[in-house]
């Protein structure tokens, strides 16, 4: 904006004019003081036009003033004016030229700052862009630099590794160096004895051991050849005949043959030897090791005999012997081991697997659990007992024993050696044994209930005792017609059932006392035979043989029943199928001292001798010995419980008298029962059978499923003048009695019968009939007791064996009972 | 009139004993146990002994041994208590020890009469 452009320019100079036109007028109005005025214009004009400019327009004025004067009229040449022209034109120049300068300088330094500024921004990029490339150059220096230290690194490795190499190298022709001397070193040192020959097979150099073995040194040696030291046999022979004593192509091992020392000792040596070929595969001589092998020539025989002795006592043992692997499962079994089991030796591939094949299946986990608890806990012994199956199915008991005897390399078992022992007949011992200790056991159990029982008996029976006692004697007191009769024999029914409560418990513990009387056995026995002749099968023939004077025995009736009635059943059933004959003999006979070996028991004394013998199909000797256990039938289940002869048992030994047995298969048995005789004689004696007893007229129906039983019963019925009906069958009888239940007056059943107990018919009678009495007969240990059969409606119960006096009681009881109207 | 030894250490049983002894007609006399039973034998006559058998101290054996050595023909009668108090049966010792008989408890009246009666009547 310094110099004013061209238009502009014009117009300032046409302002000018225009002034200087108004000039004219202020000074010819105004007058000459005006001219002062001019100087505004001076000033405005130099400052744009700068300080030349300013000079002229105040030059210019004088012009003007001059004119101005001039036309106004004035003197131009008067003093005053002419000074004051004169001053003013000086004083516009001069005010013109400073303005114009002080303008100019104004332009000119404001030209010059603007120059400065540029420059200064010019400089400043410059500096910047400067700047900026040093960085970048910086930059690219720093970079050039790492560049420089990574190769430096580099060079530094390299040169390193380089160094290293070379110490390598150095090391390596050390070693090189070294080894010859080694080699050198093993070639002299080997224990073996090594020989270098040539390809003809003489020796070129030998080692010291060569030297030791043969005795000869080295100078004696090379040059020399194998075979002039060898004996020679019929294999060296044959290797000979190959014509060349070194193998032609290829290697001779393991090669044993015997060589002469220098002492003329002869030493058996191993022999290896082997070609050597150079690169083109031309011989260029061999090499050849020899080994003493003397300490193993002694080994290997030791060995053989060892095994030989083995064997031998292999086949010596009764034991097998096995020798297991764990690892690879190989297995070794004696041939004992096979032939325990009835296989052939080396019937089956010995393993893990085949052993636990022949265990008997129901084992085999166990069996199997035990020798892998054994192998993983490490315990001192493998032992176990276990079934193994014989080759013909049957299964015998073996005892394994056995133990770790080789050890792996982290501890772990590898091999098993041990034995198999035959067990059977120790283990039927044992079982035996087991049963006989548990039927000890059982025994003492009973015992322990019965000590009890029979404790409390005692006092309670006293008890009992005195209740019953008065009143009895009440009764005795009171008139026949007084109601309180009634109450007093419902005293005396109750007693009567806790008699007969206790009596269970004592017999059911074998705790009862039995009441002893003197009491005749010959009576007894003969209506016993007469019974046995009217009931038992037209084909057994029946001998008797009295001759006993004196027959009285210190006894319970009721038992010396029992044990008659056990022996003829039991000869009954002998003799069922094909008929026999039957021998009943009473005799006296007089035990003078204690015999060992028959009747260990017996005290010296006068005994009353019964013999039962039958010609039935008899015992074996194993079935003879165990008669007599509680429990030991023969028969069939549900044909008898297998009691009654322990039962005959225990009541002889009980009267301190004895009972043997003798039997032969398929001829017959024999039966011995000693009774000791008493003294005492009573003057009446009344037999059981034969006491009077006033029987009845009425219809019974009887119920037994053993027949011989149902018929002895029926006909002792009969004979008291009952009329029976019996069944052996419950279920028919059953139904008999519902097609005619008011027929039959009493019902007498069994309780243990097949399909339909006592109590269950009894129930079924009932329901039919409500008021029909009902007689149980239950045996020992029956499944029901008194209690029940009360509860299920049965009137009377009885135990048996059923006795005559006992069942016509209790017959006699219900119908008395029902006349009184009860 | 017989006269009758009874040796029972249960009060009751004795008194009811006694009651129906004395009412059958026999002179009874009593001893609660066999010490006393053998005292008042050795001071009167006595035709039947009926004892006890398991008394404390087993004085029953012990006492019918007694009175058999005092009088080996004496009539005894045994009273058990119908249950074994130990594995010995100790009716057939009595029997052995020479008891004419032996009853079993309860008692019943008739069963005692009886058997008084039949022993008493023995030779």
């Amino acid at each position: 904006m310094k110099r004013i452009d061209g238009n502009f320019k014009i117009v300032i100079l046409l302002s000018f004019l225009a002034y200087v036109l108004c000039y004219f007028y202020l000074f010819y109005y105004f007058g000459y003081g005006m001219g002062i005025s001019g100087i505004i214009p001076v000033i405005v004009l130099s400052w744009y036009f700068g300080f030349k400019w300013g000079i002229c327009i105040g030059i210019l004025f004088l012009p003007i003033n001059i004119m101005m004067i001039s036309f106004v009229g004035l003197d131009l040449f008067s003093g005053q004016i002419l000074s004051g022209m004169i001053q003013g034109t000086v004083g516009f120049v001069f005010i013109g030229g400073a303005v114009g300068h002080v303008s100019d300088l104004s332009q000119q330094l404001k030209e010059h700052r603007d120059n400065l500024n540029q420059l200064v921004e010019e400089k400043t990029a410059d500096l910047r862009q400067s700047n900026e490339l040093l960085k970048k150059r910086e930059k690219d220096l720093g970079t050039a630099n790492r560049q420089l230290k990574e190769s430096e690194l580099q060079i530094r490795s390299t040169m390193e590794q380089f160094e290293a190499s070379n110490q390598q190298l150095i090391a390596s022709e050390r070693e090189v160096l070294e080894s010859k001397d080694f080699l050198e070193n093993i070639f002299e040192t080997n224990l073996d004895g090594i020989i270098v020959g040539d390809e003809r097979g003489y020796f070129v150099r030998v080692n010291r051991a060569i030297e030791e073995l043969s005795g000869y040194s080295q100078e004696e040696l090379i040059g020399k050849h194998a075979s002039e030291f060898v004996v020679e046999d019929k294999q060296i022979q044959k290797v000979k005949a190959k014509e060349s004593f070194v193998p032609v192509k290829g290697q001779m091992r393991n090669l044993e043959l015997s060589w002469y020392r220098k002492d003329g000792s002869v030493c058996p040596l191993e022999f290896n030897a082997q070609y050597l070929t150079d690169d083109s595969g031309n011989v260029v001589g061999s090499v050849a090791s020899a080994r003493d092998v003397s300490v193993r020539k002694k080994a290997e025989a030791d060995l053989k005999e060892s095994k030989e002795r083995l064997d031998l006592s292999y086949q010596a043992t009764n034991d097998g012997l096995w020798d297991w692997n764990i690892k690879t499962d190989n297995c070794f079994f004696s041939p004992r081991y096979y032939t325990m089991l009835g296989y052939e030796p080396f019937e089956m591939l010995p393993s893990f697997e085949t052993w636990k094949s022949l265990v008997y299946p129901d084992d085999v986990e166990q069996a199997v659990q035990t020798i892998l608890n054994y192998i993983e806990k490490r315990s001192d012994i493998y032992e176990q007992e276990l079934r193994m199956q014989t080759k013909s199915g049957e299964s015998r008991w073996i005892l394994a024993r056995g133990k770790i005897v080789e050890w792996g390399q982290e501890g772990e078992p590898v091999r098993m050696i041990g034995i198999h022992m035959d067990i059977t007949d120790r283990k039927q011992i044992e079982g035996e044994k087991q049963q006989l200790l548990e039927q000890l056991r059982q025994t003492q159990k009973m015992e322990e209930i019965g000590t009890l029982a029979g404790g409390v008996a005692h006092d309670f029976n006293n008890i009992l005792g005195v209740i019953i006692g008065y009143a009895e004697i009440s009764l005795d007191d009171l008139p026949e017609d007084s109601h309180i009769r009634e109450d007093i024999k419902e005293i005396l029914i109750a007693s009567d059932r806790a008699k007969n409560l206790v009596n269970q418990i004592l017999t059911f513990s074998r705790q009862a006392d039995h009441d002893l009387k003197p009491f005749r056995v010959k009576p007894l026995l003969e209506e016993f035979l007469k019974l046995i002749k009217a009931t038992f099968p037209a084909t057994i023939e029946i001998r008797h043989e009295i001759k006993a004077e004196s027959d009285t025995v210190m006894s319970d009736p009721t038992q010396i029943h029992q044990v008659l009635m056990n022996l003829f059943t039991n000869a009954k059933h002998a003799m069922q199928e094909k008929g026999g004959v039957l021998e009943i003999s009473l005799t006296e006979e007089i035990i003078v001292k204690k015999n060992k070996f028959a009747l260990p028991d017996l005290i010296p004394g006068k005994y009353l001798k019964m013999k039962v013998s039958d010609t039935g199909h008899g015992m074996d000797a194993v079935t003879m010995k165990r008669v007599f256990d509680p429990f030991f039938t023969t028969k069939d289940q549900g044909k008898g419980t297998g009691l009654g002869l322990s039962v005959v048992h225990g009541i002889v030994k009980s009267y301190g008298g004895e009972i043997s047995v003798f039997s032969e298969q398929g001829k017959g048995t024999t039966f011995c029962v000693y009774l000791p005789l008493s003294e005492t004689s009573y003057p009446v004696q009344k037999t059981m059978l034969s006491e009077k007893i006033t029987g009845g007229n009425e219809h019974i129906l009887l119920v037994d499923d053993e027949v011989a039983i149902c018929n002895m019963t029926k006909k002792t019925l009969e004979k008291l003048g009952y009329v029976v009906t019996s069944c052996t069958n419950s279920i028919e009888a059953l139904e008999l009695f519902r097609r005619m239940p008011d027929e039959f007056n009493i019902v007498i059943t069994d309780q243990t019968m097949p399909n339909l107990t006592g109590a269950g018919l009894a129930k079924e009678l009932i329901l039919t009939r409500p008021d029909i009495p009902i007689i149980l007969c239950t045996g020992f240990s029956e499944t029901i007791n008194r209690n029940q059969a009360m509860l299920v409606g049965i009137r009377e119960y009885i135990t048996k064996p059923v006795v005559k006096g006992q069942l016509n009681d209790a017959i006699r009881k219900i119908f008395d009972e029902k006349h009184e109207g009860r | 009139m017989q006269t009758i030894l009874l040796i029972e250490d249960d009060s009751q049983t004795r008194k009811l004993l006694m009651r129906i002894l004395d009412s059958a007609g026999y002179n009874v006399l009593e001893a609660v146990d066999g010490r006393e039973g053998v005292e008042i034998f050795n001071q009167n006559s006595i035709d039947l002994v009926i004892t006890d058998l398991v008394m404390p101290e087993q004085e029953g054996l012990e006492t019918i041994r007694m009175l058999k050595k005092l009088v080996p023909d004496m009539k005894i009668i045994a009273m058990s208590g119908g249950g074994r108090v130990g594995p010995e049966n100790y009716l057939l010792m009595a029997v052995r020890l020479g008891a004419s008989q032996t009853l079993k408890k309860p008692i019943k009246r008739e069963d005692l009469l009886t058997a008084v009666k039949g022993v008493l009547l023995e030779d």
